[in-house]
């Protein structure tokens, strides 16, 4: 017995001496990485590439270089020397395992340009390139200008020791003053410019934090924007997103006493949202989003915080909703979302989710107020939802003050040829529109008494290809309605006659435009940076697009 | 100390009353009678009793002692008592007055240690006694108890104390304590009488589920704490001694099988995690390291079912004896068990859409769990004044679990493996001198508590009409979590007694200083399927056939990936009176803190490195009035805290289980007044009667709380206010022969005020805001409190057949699950009951006892639930609970288990 329990003492011992034990060590070459993963370079300059190599210790070091295009750069050694206008991606490859490499693309340009990361703030001047390589941001009480036909080149994917990708964090205030003659293009390298990128999420957007004062988007374009944030996004260290689940939209806000025009300007080939505002008093109009949303996002996407007038947009193939309204976020500081959208043209949209049924054109929720009348959907998955409207407050349904009426809901012949989510079999946009969905309290009889008549006086199309909007050039019943890329021949006005002007059935867009059908910013507009800009009035027909002149 | 002839006097009486007495003649007669130790004066149940003579019977003392044999006619009778371990007894009947019966202990050499090490609280019996005797408001429960009942871990085996309720994981087995209701921070875990480290991310104490109760020797639960005790225990502490060498050679051997009914009607999920890499790619090779695809193996993507519901299987062992003349004390217990756990839950949504259906999420739990613990214990009894001991205990758990969700357009798969691991090793020393008058006992601890989840793989789909395909965002994550923890701490206590003409007074200072380090890594990996959209069926059958790459992993420089450290410095001078019937204790105890957390990766924006310093004097004092031998009146004043988790103070926001989380630096810690009452009545040795009452003035009480931040809403550690803490509790134990009745009952009532959401029409019409948010207050509970808690046990045991069981049923009354920010709005966690009952039959000539338990009988489901509102209460088509709005129902299944057991 007395041996038995000095066993198995020694065996206790021993379990003991186990859970310290230590793992064996593998050197053998995993991987490596350059200094830089891009590179924008003048003819005849040199840039020196470092190498890092995991793990750390392994034996053989020795690397094999090269360029895709020696007549744009050469490398030799790590040292990498620029010949002639273009792009060339340069390789380190590992001389025992070849499927082990390390890459860098190079631009090579005649044009001056800048590189910009840090605080920066006083004005970018017309015409030139930016190439911005680090995270950013104009501090707050601070202003940057840019000035028209500037192109702002974003390094793509993760960036420093921090391996989050770039946000253009603003708390003071940033004008980017394009014209129509000469946008300004925020973009990334040329070379990744790619339709096989067009939901690559190449980097954040702009991200308005809690302090920003004044934000004008006027005739900019911004792309590839919608990358998946990481734990050292500057969104996700103010709280604004989560890391590994949020993506920053193309323009995110937070300060309720902010002011944002958005104008004239165009958001494409973005992972996420276009827009995601949840602080500000702003203007959202005459611009063109499409190519946006890989899968549950949204084009123009308000929350609480936010006064709001959505007018004159086109919007073509946003993956869920086109405009989404809701005041998730509301409380004592953050007031409700107020939103006044009409003469929108909403194409195509909805028809990309995957997720669920949550998406089609408009989704209006969670406490909102908004008035939505005189806008057109075209070929898109659903009519306006307002889901869980029994039970109005910001976690569930929008506010019963709200005004949902006069839009035109029209539906091509064409049939969809995708999957079928959530086992709901929609064929045509028309199928989509008069679908039993639980989300659509138009027909419902349940309440009576103050219950919102959602879409009571809107036109909705009868069959598919009835009635027909009678566009200048665009194939009604031609585009497919999975159709992503946005051509930019298509011309949405109409001819004479069209029930885009005058209605049909016994139906007619709205004509009178005061107290809910009043924007807000119609007659005291917002001043930014000294200039007021209004809200274009309404105009009594439906979508952002009349008869051609 | 205790009276026998008080006893004695009331049996008489008892008997004379009730017995008619009938002097000689042939009248049949019954011989009653109690059978105690000498030495204790402790209950001895089964002791058989023979009677000789031509009438030869035999019978054997029940749960109080007692037995009783009828139909004797003639005296004088000789019957002989024996038990085992005890010396015969030949005892001569002269009539039927009742006997009590004391058997001497068959030990050639009881030394004065001896006698001391022998009330261990290893029998019902001391621990009653160690309850009466104690300083402080305690509750015991004995190793003996833990082995007569359903439980299987020390977690069951709190949840029948009075005043405690459970803390459960998702296969419904409980995890931490909650005293009197309060939060599991609110109290403290001991093994041996110290700290040791918790593997848990998120809590400072273990979770009590990986300790198998048969290491135990008894669990002790102090609601009111002593100078000399660390200060953080505001709702009390929990202390598991474990087992002690005993003074014979002692074997235990215990195995058992079970089954979980759930996998009856349901496949049991399980995958392969052998391949598991145990860290993440970056954490192999450094954070700058280019992860790719390669890196990644897809062998625990394998997700299997097994048709046929698996069987558990658990063992123990344990030995022990004395060597070298009784100088070495050996007691070494391993323990293995291999359990297979299951869940189902429904999640409901908040309204129901046009159509009056309600969006509902099915979630399936399938775990295996397997627990190893080694224990060692070794004691030294130099002589009577010097005693050593060295303990080292080293636990593992394992957790292997699929959770399988679905709804109406989403599934996804979990394969998660969870390992953690403890390792404590302490050495004590009790020193006396100056012919004991001063004693001087130190400890020194070392811990290491190591907690891993690799490759934590989520596969995430969707379905339409008639396929099930990737979801082409995001087809899986991969989430590497790990933390280590080290502890080292030395206590040092010094007691002297002197006496002043009858006052007895006992002098102690003693301090203690722990210093402890956390490293926790973090790193999740997104995954997209290419091409993006492929169907089960066509393009896989198995995760691991789903052709997807790595595209980002975006938590390299995690907060989470942090340091962490705690440097504990405290201090204490208490005084121990006894004169007449009064015993006090007065003390006070100083706590410095100094907390911290530093980051591994500097990030912009946020606090790098974070450091909580503080002060706390804690004074305390209790009084235990004896008001007759039976009884006492106990009345006790501590001041106490609470200190933040490691994590929560740690600056990081993430999605977990169901919320984005976030910690909050500025939390501060709790302090709380407490007082204590309490009378104490024990009839009679075994039994006993308390009531109790308390009150708590609690200080910023760290309580979760919804917090909303940009679109986001966090679930994080907050302070909201001062809360009131009030209850009574009433525990009573009472046996009759072979049955018996434990029964205990805490009602508690908090209170804190906080400022809540009302939602409202905007009162100015003419505003282009309609409905506006204004902050109103409202009391409510404390987070995780129940009002009511009442546990109930019936007992039944007869010796001479060896037949044992017990029924137990246990009642937590309703309680806050997470708070809202809406007035109104909190999620209740819905009145819960549970039964729980073992059987066992004793099997004398082979030493073997055959056991059966069975555990949630009813299959009671766990219900959350909102309370009915206005709002809510419009609302169609909604599946209810209680009249208000159900967001969750969860079963857990029964769970049966038979087993043999061996005793030497």
């Amino acid at each position: 017995m007395k041996r038995l329990l000095v066993s198995l003492t020694a065996a206790v011992a021993l379990c003991a001496g186990f859970a310290g034990c230590n793992k064996d060590e593998d050197t053998s070459l995993a991987g490596i990485t350059l200094s830089e993963t891009s590179k924008m370079l003048k003819p005849t300059e040199t840039h020196n590439l470092a190498v890092s190599f995991f793990p750390e210790n392994t034996a053989d070091k020795n690397l094999v270089w090269g360029s895709s295009d020696k007549n744009v750069a050469t490398v030799e050694n790590g040292t990498i020397t620029a010949i002639g206008v273009g792009t060339a991606v340069i390789r380190a490859v590992s001389a025992v395992n070849a499927t082990i490499y390390g890459e860098c693309s190079v631009v090579v340009s005649l044009s001056d340009f800048g590189t910009q990361s840090g605080a920066v703030e006083g004005v970018w001047t017309k015409h030139s390139i930016v190439y911005i390589n680090d995270q950013i941001r104009v501090e707050q009480g601070k202003k940057l200008t840019v000035e028209e036909g500037v192109t702002i080149i974003v390094q793509d994917g993760p960036v420093g020791t921090s391996g989050a990708p770039i946000e253009f964090f603003v708390e003071g205030s940033l004008y980017l003053k394009g014209t129509k003659e000469y946008p300004i293009l925020v973009t990334v390298t040329e070379n990744k410019r790619t339709a096989a990128n067009k939901y690559a999420g190449l980097w954040g957007g702009f991200v308005g934090g809690d302090n920003f004062s004044e934000l004008l988007f006027d005739n900019v374009i911004v792309e590839y924007t919608g990358a998946l944030c990481g734990a050292a996004s500057q969104s996700v260290l103010a709280g604004l997103n989560v890391a590994d689940k949020d993506q920053t939209a193309g323009i995110l806000s937070n300060n309720p006493e902010g002011k944002i025009v958005v104008i004239n300007s165009t958001f494409r080939y973005a992972n996420s949202d276009a827009m995601y505002f949840m602080g500000g008093k702003a203007i959202v109009a005459n611009n063109l989003i499409h190519t946006v949303g890989k899968d549950d996002n949204d084009g123009i996407n308000m929350k609480a915080g936010v006064q709001v007038d959505i007018a004159y947009n086109l919007c073509f193939s946003v993956n869920s909703n086109a405009l989404k309204l809701s005041s998730s976020g509301q409380g004592p500081t953050r007031h409700q979302a107020m939103i006044r959208a009409y003469n929108n043209t909403i194409v195509n949209s909805g028809w990309r989710r995957t997720k669920n049924l949550k998406g089609g054109s408009i989704f209006l929720e969670k406490g909102a107020l908004a008035s939505v009348y005189n806008n057109l959907i075209l070929n898109s998955k659903f009519m306006l939802k307002t889901p869980s409207l029994d039970r109005p407050d910001p976690s569930n349904g929008a506010d019963h003050n709200s005004m949902v009426g006069y839009n035109f809901y029209a539906s091509g012949s064409q049939q969809w040829t995708g999957i079928h989510v959530g086992g709901a079999v929609i064929m045509t946009a028309f199928e989509g529109y008069t679908f039993a969905d639980p989300d659509y309290w138009h027909n419902y009889a349940g309440y009576a008494a103050g219950f919102p008549k959602i879409d009571e006086t809107s036109l909705i199309a009868t069959a598919p290809g009835s009635p027909d909007p009678n566009f200048v050039n665009f194939p009604f019943n031609g585009v497919p309605l999975g159709e992503d890329m946005f051509n930019p021949s298509w011309d949405f006005h109409v001819h004479a006659g069209s029930p885009v002007l005058v209605g049909a059935n016994g139906k007619t867009p709205r004509n009178t435009f005061s107290g809910d059908f009043a924007p807000y910013f119609g007659s005291t507009g917002l001043v930014i940076d000294g200039k007021e800009y209004k809200t274009p009035a309404p105009a009594a027909r439906y979508g952002a697009f009349g008869i051609k002149n | 100390m205790y009276s026998v002839s008080a006893n004695y006097r009331k049996l008489l009486v008892f008997f004379l009353l009730f017995c008619p007495v009938f002097s000689g003649g042939l009248i049949a007669q019954t011989i009653r009678g109690r059978v105690l130790d000498a030495a204790t004066d402790e209950t001895i149940i089964g002791a058989s009793i023979v009677l000789h003579g031509s009438q030869p019977r035999a019978a054997a003392s029940g749960l109080d002692g007692s037995f009783s044999i009828a139909n004797v006619t003639i005296f004088p009778a000789k019957i002989t008592v024996s038990f085992l371990g005890y010396i015969l007894q030949e005892i001569v009947v002269e009539n039927s007055m009742p006997i009590v019966i004391r058997l001497e202990e068959d030990v050639a050499m009881i030394g004065e240690v001896v006698v001391t090490a022998t009330n261990s609280g290893r029998t019902d019996y001391s621990a009653r006694m160690i309850e009466r005797s104690a300083m402080n408001v305690m509750n015991v429960v004995s190793a003996r108890a833990i082995e007569l009942s359903p439980d299987m871990t020390v977690a069951d085996v709190i949840q029948r104390m009075s005043g405690v309720t459970m803390e459960r994981n998702s296969s419904g087995e409980g995890q931490y304590a909650l005293l009197r209701g309060m939060d599991k921070r609110f109290n403290y875990t001991l093994v041996n009488g110290i700290k040791i480290p918790s593997p848990d991310n998120k809590n400072r104490f273990v979770p009590l589920d990986i300790f198998p109760s048969e290491l135990l020797d008894r669990l002790e639960v102090t609601k009111a704490l002593t100078a000399d005790m660390e200060g953080d225990g505001i709702g009390g502490a929990v202390n598991m001694i474990m087992k002690d060498a005993p003074e014979r050679v002692q074997v235990n051997a215990n195995m058992s099988t079970g089954f979980n009914v759930q996998f009856f009607s349901r496949h049991y999920q399980t995958f392969d995690h052998s391949g598991i890499n145990r860290q993440s790619p970056n954490r192999k090779y450094g954070v700058g390291y280019p992860f790719k695809t390669s890196d990644f193996t897809t062998q625990n993507l394998v997700m299997t079912e097994r048709t046929a519901p698996p069987a558990s299987l658990a063992g123990g062992f344990s030995a022990g004896g004395r060597v070298f003349n009784n100088v070495l004390g050996i007691m070494v217990a391993a323990s293995y068990s291999d359990a297979f756990r299951g869940s189902a839950s429904d999640m409901y949504g908040g309204t129901s859409g046009a159509d009056g259906t309600q969006h509902v999420t099915h979630r399936y739990y399938s775990s295996q769990q397997k627990r190893m613990g080694t224990h060692a214990k070794f004691d030294i009894r130099l002589n009577p004044n010097h005693q050593l001991m060295w303990y080292n205990a080293y636990m593992d758990f394992q957790n292997k679990q699929v959770r399988d969700a679905v709804d109406k357009t989403t599934q996804s798969y979990r394969m998660r493996w969870n390992h953690q691991s403890i390792f404590s090793s302490t050495m004590k020393g009790i020193h006396h001198f100056a012919d004991k008058k001063l004693r001087f006992n130190w400890a020194l601890a070392y811990g290491n508590a190591y907690n891993e989840t690799p490759d934590n793989a989520t596969i995430r789909l969707r379905v339409d009409n008639e396929h099930v395909y990737t979801d082409p965002i995001m087809s899986a994550t991969r989430r590497w979590e790990d933390n280590s923890d080290k502890d080292k701490a030395v206590h040092a206590n010094l007691t002297y007694e002197a006496h002043a003409g009858a006052m007895r007074f006992e002098w102690s200072a003693g301090g203690m200083y722990r210093d402890k380090v956390r490293e926790s890594h973090f790193h999740e990996y997104s995954f997209r399927p290419t091409p993006s959209i492929q169907y089960k069926g066509t393009d896989w059958n198995r995760f691991d056939e789903i052709k997807q790459e790595v595209f980002t992993s975006a938590t390299l420089s995690d907060p989470l990936n942090y340091d962490a450290s705690e440097k504990i410095t405290a201090g204490y001078a208490q005084v121990k009176t006894t004169f007449a019937h009064i015993h006090l204790i007065a003390g006070l105890r100083m706590e410095h803190t100094r907390q911290g957390y530093d980051l591994k990766f500097a990030l912009q924006g946020i606090e790098n490195t974070g450091f909580q310093d503080y002060y706390e004097w804690l004074p305390s004092v209790h009084a235990r009035y004896a008001l007759n031998q039976k009884s006492n009146l106990r009345f006790s004043y501590v001041k106490a805290i609470n200190r933040p988790s490691f994590f929560e103070i740690v600056p990081y926001a993430k999605m977990f289980e169901d919320y984005n989380e976030r910690g909050n630096p500025e939390i501060r810690h709790t302090v709380a007044d407490n007082i204590d009452l309490r009378y104490e009545f024990f009839p009679s040795p075994g039994e006993q009667f308390m009531v109790g009452a308390f009150y708590k003035y609690i200080q910023d009480p760290i309580e979760y709380g919804m917090i909303a931040m940009g679109q986001e809403a966090y679930h994080m550690p907050l302070n909201f206010g001062n809360a009131h803490n009030a209850g009574i509790e009433i525990d009573a134990t009472k046996y009759f022969r072979r049955l018996g009745i434990k029964a205990n009952y805490t009602l508690t009532h908090s209170q804190i005020t906080t400022l809540k959401w009302l939602l409202m029409d905007n009162p100015d019409p003419n505003a282009d805001e309609k409905t506006i948010i204004r902050e109103v207050s409202q009391t409510r509970m404390l987070f995780g409190q129940a009002a009511h808690v009442a546990n109930l046990s019936l007992l039944y045991k007869d010796v001479q057949s060896g037949w044992e069981g017990q029924i137990a049923c246990s009642y937590t009354g309703k309680r806050i699950a997470y708070i809202s920010r809406y007035i109104n709005q909190d999620t209740w966690e819905a009145e819960y009951f549970r039964l729980d009952a073992s059987v066992e039959k004793f099997f004398s000539k082979i030493r073997l006892i055959v056991f059966a338990k069975a555990s949630n009988l009813l299959n009671t489901p766990m219900f959350r639930y909102i309370h009915p509102n206005p709002a809510d209460n419009r609302l169609e088509g909604v599946a209810r609970k209680n009249g208000g709005l159900l967001e969750r129902k969860e079963y857990y299944g029964q769970h049966f288990i038979i087993g043999l057991r061996y005793k030497l």
